[in-house]
Parts: C-alpha cells; structure tokens; sequence
C-alpha cells in the first residue's frame, strides 16, 4: 500500500501522533493530483493554497499542543455541486460557471472542515447530476481509474474516481436515483446513502427536491461511517431535513452480524443474464449468511415513479435555463430535460402517489428482514461513449438503465451501502438496503464484509494506468 | 392514468412546448420525442400501482411552522 492508500482514520492518527505533517500529507496528494489526474479527470477545481493553509493549521495546533479534530489533516474533496467558498457552484455545467463565487461552503463541507479534513477541490459530475455516466461534455467524461477507457459512472463521477485512484480517501457525493452508488459501483469504491432527510443539504445545488440525499463515498467502511456520523445534525436550511439528533454508527460497527435478519432480493432484482452482477450478489449474500429471496413487488413502480418525479421536478426547476439557454446545455442532459418540461401534470402526481404506496410495502418488509442484498449495476463499467446496455438480452439506452437497481430504493429514501466486489476483471457494487434511519445497519455489514476481506477497495498495484 | 388514451408525442410537443415557452428545434426533436415516449411508458407502469380511489396520499409532506418533518 502506498501513502495516497492508507485509510483516512489512519492518516489522522499519525499526524496525531507526530508521525507525519498535516501539511505533507496534503501536499503529497495534491503532487498526486497533479501528475494522476490529467488522466482521470476526477477534479475540476482544486484548491490548493486553502488546503496547504489548512494544513499548515492543523501542524500548528499540534505544535502548541492542542486536541485534535478527529479528521485533522484528511484531505477530502465534494462533487462541484457542493457550495465551495470562492468558487461558483457550476453543478457540472456550463450555465452555473457565470454565478458569483459561493460566500461560505455547504453545510457538510464546513461539518466535515470542523472536524479537521481538508478540502483539496470540486469534483467532476454530469450536468446538472442527470447523468449515470461520468460523461460531461463541458468538463470532459470522468475515467474509471481501473481501465481509463471506461466510464467512472455518475453522476457523481468524481468522486468515485478520486477516491478509488487514491487522490483522497473520503468523497462527498449526491444521490437523486443512483449517483453515489452507481459511480460506487463501478469504481469499486464504498459509498452511503442515508436516508433521505437524514443529511442537510444547505448551500448544495439542487436537482430533485423530493429524491435528493447526499452522502459519503470512501475506500475504508470506517472511514464512510467515520465521515458519515460527523456530518449529521438537522440544519434548519434545508427543508427536508429530519429534525433528528444524530445515530451514531461508530459504537455498533463492530458489533458483526449477530441477530440481523438478511434476505437477497429477487423478483425485479434477480440478475439473470447479467454474470457479474450475479457472481458479486452470490459472494456477499453466502458472506453474509443470507437466509432468503424477497420477491419486491412493486419495483418496477417506484423506478417508473422515481423517473417521472425526477424528469418533472428537474426541468420544471431548470426552465428558464431551457427557454434562453438550450443550447448552452450538455445534449445528453439538454433533450431530457426538455422532455421533463413538457409531462402532465396527472404523471407527476400520480408518482407521487404510488411512491407513498411503495414505501408502505417496503415498510412491510422490513417488519421481517433488517437488510436486503440487492444489485448495485447491471454490469461492471462501460466504455466511455457506449450508449447501449443490453440488459436480459434487450438492447436498452444506458443512461437510464445504469440505475434500473437504484432507482427503486432511494425512491423511498431508504439508506444503502454500496460495498465493492473485486472480481478477476472489472468491479462491481452490491447494495445492503436498511429500513429508514438504520443506516447503523447497512454501515455494520458492509464492515463485516470488509473484515471478512468480501468487499474492499482496490490498493495502488490493481490500478496499473496509474502508475 | 395514461391508460387507454393515445399518447401522440410529437402531438404533445407541438402543443405543449410554445405553452411553456420553450423553442424545440428539429435537432433536437427526435431525441426528445424518445425521451417523452419513455416517459410515457413510465406512467404507464405508474398506473398499475393499485391505489385507492379514495385516498390521496402524495409522497412529499409539508408540516407549518417546522423547518423539516417534525420528528
């Protein structure tokens, strides 16, 4: 394992210890980012002098002996849609380029700031976040750092490439219908999804109000659960966050799998056809002793739900843009967008509708399972600029149908792990779905799986582009 | 919902698209007939959702006074 590999938890432990500097550790992964990243394409920004500054504070505070953050020194970095202070929010386009700078960071990058990380840049992202690829066309497609040819998935592209290349060991992402777990996926990297209320989203740029979660990716479950617990708190900015105290994952993410009730997800998500999808659901499923199939009626409802709702609220949001500034768009976003203008209004509501009728049918579920195992991809990541998917011997457009597994879960809000599964070629993600607020649940598996040495992130000599 | 009615959707752009004020050129027609197509095909599956014809309970709530759920 190289220094750009070690998890973040043991970073802070060595600078607090004085084994290394804050600021070596930051300058190393911006040398890192530097040299790697022209390839990758993981940041669009990186602000380096705030983050050597930041680092030199941290060595400072050490020096005079004072306690430490419990993430001193970490270096982080948030998709471009996250609020950057001095930075226009651009959200992956081209449009948001012209706002005035951002006056003071997003709520979880100032909670993640007070407890010591650091903050290395923006990360790239489709356009507006309606993009399951990484492909941007204003910013370039964001690679996958296990075969650069490939797509790193999105649209939260950047931040599963530059944790899984190993520029920082912790990503904040956003997660609409798949945008953590997707890239996730594809990048073998691990990511949360909380539950939807659970993280504030103040001062991060919207795409769907009533689907929209942000959320942790990061190589080390520790360090997802580390990161996640830091950052919860209700924020009055942010209508639809739960008026919750924080739940803790770190006192129980040891605690095994003892007592959980764990059942594979069948019906809709059975992964015929699909042999990579297959094979990593099989190995997590025996690892974690799943007992039995749930057939999960109704999702093929919440996925159609979750794509009108997210089609409506989108471009309705986006319609001035899309009256005097079409052109200006991404044409892979552009023409969905302009489709979403133009539903019926009865289509909106009536998704609205059956995603209240779908939460109550998983609620019924999980009156008797505590996790479900479900697919994350249909496949391991395609190639840049591939455009179909064959999908149970149907050609589909891949756009959409990257996130046929995700789309159902977080259509209800439901928190997910996504955990990665290194097969002898690409990786692949496996979701752990909880009921609502047990993220604790989801976090103490995908550890398991990690102890078990089931699920991890690939180290520095399984990605040979990037030496 | 879209049940039995024909969806015609270039029909429904030509209406619907001056009515928001949107100019949808040639270009970019084909693509976004393909997507209203798709989404049409989604509220066909929305429709099968067996929901009672005496309830209307939609997904987002609003709660006064609370900046959030009021949990």
């Amino acid at each position: 394992m190289t220094e750009a590999f070690v998890p973040a938890h043991e970073i802070a432990r060595r600078i607090r210890g004085g084994e290394i500097a804050a600021e070596t550790v930051v300058a190393d992964a911006l040398a890192r980012i530097e040299k790697l990243d022209p390839q990758v394409n993981a940041f669009t920004d990186v602000t380096a002098e705030r983050a050597l500054a930041a680092a030199r504070a941290v060595d400072l505070a050490r020096s005079r002996g004072e306690a430490l953050a419990p993430l001193a020194g970490v270096p982080f970095a948030a998709k471009n849609l996250f609020d950057i202070a001095g930075l226009p929010t651009r959200a992956g386009s081209k449009i948001n380029r012209e706002r005035p700078p951002a006056s003071r960071d997003a709520v979880l990058v100032e909670r993640l700031s007070a407890a010591g990380a650091i903050l290395l840049g923006g990360l790239n992202m489709g356009e507006y976040a309606y993009d399951f690829t990484g492909e941007n066309a204003h910013d370039g497609p964001c690679r996958n750092p296990h075969d650069l040819a490939r797509m790193a998935g999105g649209s939260s592209s950047g931040s599963g490439a530059a944790t899984a290349a190993g520029f920082v060991p912790i990503a904040l992402g956003s997660d609409t219908n798949g945008s953590i777990r997707v890239p996730g996926s594809l990048c073998g990297v691990f990511g949360l999804k909380p539950t939807y209320g659970r993280l504030p989203r103040t001062r991060s740029f919207p795409f769907c109000d009533s689907l929209d979660h942000l959320g942790p990716l990061a190589r080390d479950v520790t360090d997802l659960a580390l990161a996640y617990d830091l950052m919860q708190g209700a924020d009055a900015g942010d209508p639809a966050c739960a008026q919750r105290p924080a739940e803790p994952a770190m006192p129980s993410l040891h605690h095994g799998l003892s007592g959980l009730r764990i059942a594979v997800a069948g019906g809709y998500f059975a992964t015929d056809g699909m042999p990579e999808a297959e094979a990593a659901v099989a190995k997590v499923a025996k690892a974690l002793g799943a007992k039995r199939d749930l057939d999960i009626k109704g999702a093929a409802i919440a996925r159609a739900a979750a794509f009108l709702i997210t089609n409506a609220e989108s471009s309705s949001f986006h319609l001035p843009r899309l009256r005097e500034r079409a052109d200006d768009f991404d044409p892979e976003t552009r023409d969905r967008f302009l489709a979403g203008a133009l539903l019926p209004a009865a289509w909106y509501v009536q998704a609205q509708r059956a995603r209240r009728w779908f939460h109550d049918e998983m609620m019924r579920h999980f009156a008797e399972v505590d996790l479900i195992v479900a697919p994350a991809t249909p496949c391991p990541a395609p190639l840049v600029g591939q455009k179909t998917l064959e999908v149970r011997g149907d050609t589909l457009p891949l756009r959409p149908s990257l996130g046929l597994f995700t789309q159902p879960i977080s259509c209800v809000g439901l928190p997910v792990a996504v955990v990665p599964v290194q097969g002898s070629g690409l990786p692949i993600g496996v979701q752990l779905i909880a009921a609502p607020w047990r993220e604790d649940i989801c976090l103490r598996a995908a550890y398991a799986l990690q102890a078990f040495g089931v699920c991890r992130a690939a180290g520095a000599e399984e990605l040979p582009s990037l030496r | 919902m879209s049940g039995a009615v024909d969806f015609d959707p270039e029909r429904h752009l030509e209406v619907m698209a001056p009515a928001l004020g949107l100019t949808i050129s040639e270009a970019q027609k084909p693509v976004v007939l393909q997507f209203l197509a798709i989404a049409h095909n989604m509220a066909r599956i929305v429709g099968t959702a067996p929901l009672p014809d005496d309830e209307l309970a939609l997904a987002p709530n609003f709660r006064p006074g609370l900046p959030g759920d009021g949990l």
